[in-house]
């Protein structure tokens, strides 16, 4: 060994003299962590949001203590069912019900509530012809939050309270049905595609595994000039990391789902889902992508809305917060 | 074929010498922390899966290591309250050649860049190869080298002109 090697060892293991100052890492909270302890979240997100709304000013989703719930990524490891989903066709024979799991669920509602602070009152009443929607029922909670889900809506709520979020994108939809294609027959598939005239049916011409719309695995991200954003600004360009182990790997960037609030604009990126392959944990690569927003970010903050909850929150990922930029 | 440990008891065992490694590496004990924090979340899903005995012990290495560098790359994006404390440093009062190089040494690895930093404290800290470095940061053997030598030039060149100064 030379000098500068000798150097090098003496100077590295001074390490092990130094006594660790930081609290012990608890696994408990880092395997509760790993597999999202989902009641807690879900039961506090049931009645904050319900108060609020019930209180008549409107859900805060993203107020300091009511934070909205970023899609959380698909866990490959629980599976137990955690909604119902009738496929109200009103084709005179008895509507298809399929399960979603309770990660599907999850981030069902979770796309839901970072989207509900745009809904408006509406007429449960409303008649509604041919295709009726996805009427989604999570089965731990039959007489809460039933979602009918349209090609172009999601209605919800208590009947003195009922809501209609437009969801012209079709993200909603798009989501519920990918979820439940596998288990819903061609010929329901075409049903919904003539009712519809949304083209749902299998496409020979399309891979087949790559459905549209998909919403994937959860990433967070960083503003990669953060110094050329402005209030005027309507393009930035983020840095994008997959959360999850993925052999370093964040592949894909789906297209950004944004909420844009009084006070912060929430962006949420996904990438694809990573296959139930086995992948390595080495730190994933950051991915450039650009994001258009509708409007100019004005006197707001953008928000990594991965931060805000979910499996990001509460990693390094989110060490420093939600916060983005502020103006 | 001996009982592996479990999830908690491995984590209870093996903290605090994870902890003093991505210390070494991000040279902020909040990061060290959550660097191996986040290391052991991303493993928690598949540890039956995870090979075992010193494979193990390699595997969850290696997997801080990257969640280090992961944490050193978000850090410099966002703007730190206070810079110095990323180079903490048990620097010795005691002027004797070999001190005063552990010091400069201890100087320089804050200063290298993240793989190169990586790379040194997995050499000299760890007792790696460089085969087990480069299968730790994913790069070439022949760059895991480089990051190596270039910090000993480095240091050389810092002793030979403190050499020069005195």
């Amino acid at each position: 060994m030379n000098d500068e090697e000798r150097a090098f060892c003496d100077a590295l293991r001074r390490a092990d003299t130094v006594e660790v100052p930081v609290p012990p890492l608890d696994p408990a909270e880092i395997s509760g962590r790993g597999h999202r302890v989902r009641p807690a979240w879900r039961d506090a997100l049931v009645a904050a949001v319900w108060v609020v709304a019930l209180a008549g000013v409107g859900i805060a989703v993203f107020s300091s203590v009511g934070r909205g719930i970023p899609a959380v990524p698909v866990a490959p490891h629980v599976e137990a069912t955690g909604a119902t989903v009738e496929v109200d066709l009103f084709s005179g024979r008895e509507n298809p019900v399929v399960e979603i799991s309770e990660s599907v669920t999850d981030e069902l509602y979770a796309l839901l509530d970072d989207k509900a602070a745009a809904a408006v009152n509406t007429d449960p009443r409303e008649e509604l012809l041919g295709f009726r929607g996805f009427v989604v029922t999570p089965v731990d909670d039959p007489d809460g939050r039933v979602l009918r889900i349209l090609p172009d809506a999601v209605r919800f709520g208590p009947v003195h309270d009922y809501r209609r979020l437009d969801d012209p994108e079709q993200v909603f939809f798009r989501f519920i049905l990918d979820s439940i294609r596998g288990s819903l027959s061609d010929d329901v598939l075409k049903a919904i595609d003539e009712v519809t005239q949304t083209p749902v049916a299998p496409d020979e011409s399309d891979p087949p595994d790559d459905p549209p719309n998909r919403t994937g695995d959860t990433a967070t991200w960083i503003l990669l000039n953060p110094e050329t954003v402005t209030p005027d600004s309507t393009d930035i360009v983020l840095g994008v990391t997959r959360l999850g182990c993925a052999n370093g790997e964040t592949g894909r960037v789906l297209p950004a789902v944004v909420d844009y609030g009084e006070d912060q604009i929430a962006i949420r990126v996904d990438v694809e889902a990573w296959s139930d392959q086995p992948a390595d944990c080495q730190g994933n690569e950051e991915v450039m992508f650009s994001v258009h927003l509708d409007e100019p970010i004005g006197q707001r903050e953008l928000v990594d809305a991965a931060c805000l909850a979910g499996e990001a929150q509460g990693t390094s990922f989110c060490a420093g917060g939600a916060v983005r930029w502020t103006p | 074929m001996g009982v592996e440990p479990s999830f908690d008891d491995y984590v209870r065992a093996r903290s605090d010498g994870l902890l003093r490694l991505a210390w070494l590496i991000t040279r902020n004990w909040e990061d060290a922390r959550d660097a191996v924090q986040d290391g052991f979340a991303a493993l928690y899903p598949r540890w039956h899966r995870l090979p075992e005995g010193d494979r193990r012990h390699a595997y969850v290495s290696r997997t801080v290591v990257n969640a280090c560098l992961a944490v050193i790359r978000r850090r410099r994006a966002q703007p730190v309250a206070d810079p110095s404390v990323l180079a903490e440093a048990p620097v010795s009062a005691d002027a004797s050649t070999a001190i005063a190089a552990a010091d400069e040494a201890w100087r320089l690895c804050a200063e290298l860049p993240p793989a190169q930093r990586a790379a040194v404290v997995l050499r000299f800290y760890r007792d790696y190869s460089f085969g087990q470095i480069a299968e730790a940061l994913g790069c070439p053997e022949s760059t895991a080298r480089s990051h190596v030598h270039r910090a000993m030039a480095t240091l050389r060149s810092r002793l030979g002109k403190g050499d020069d100064d005195e």
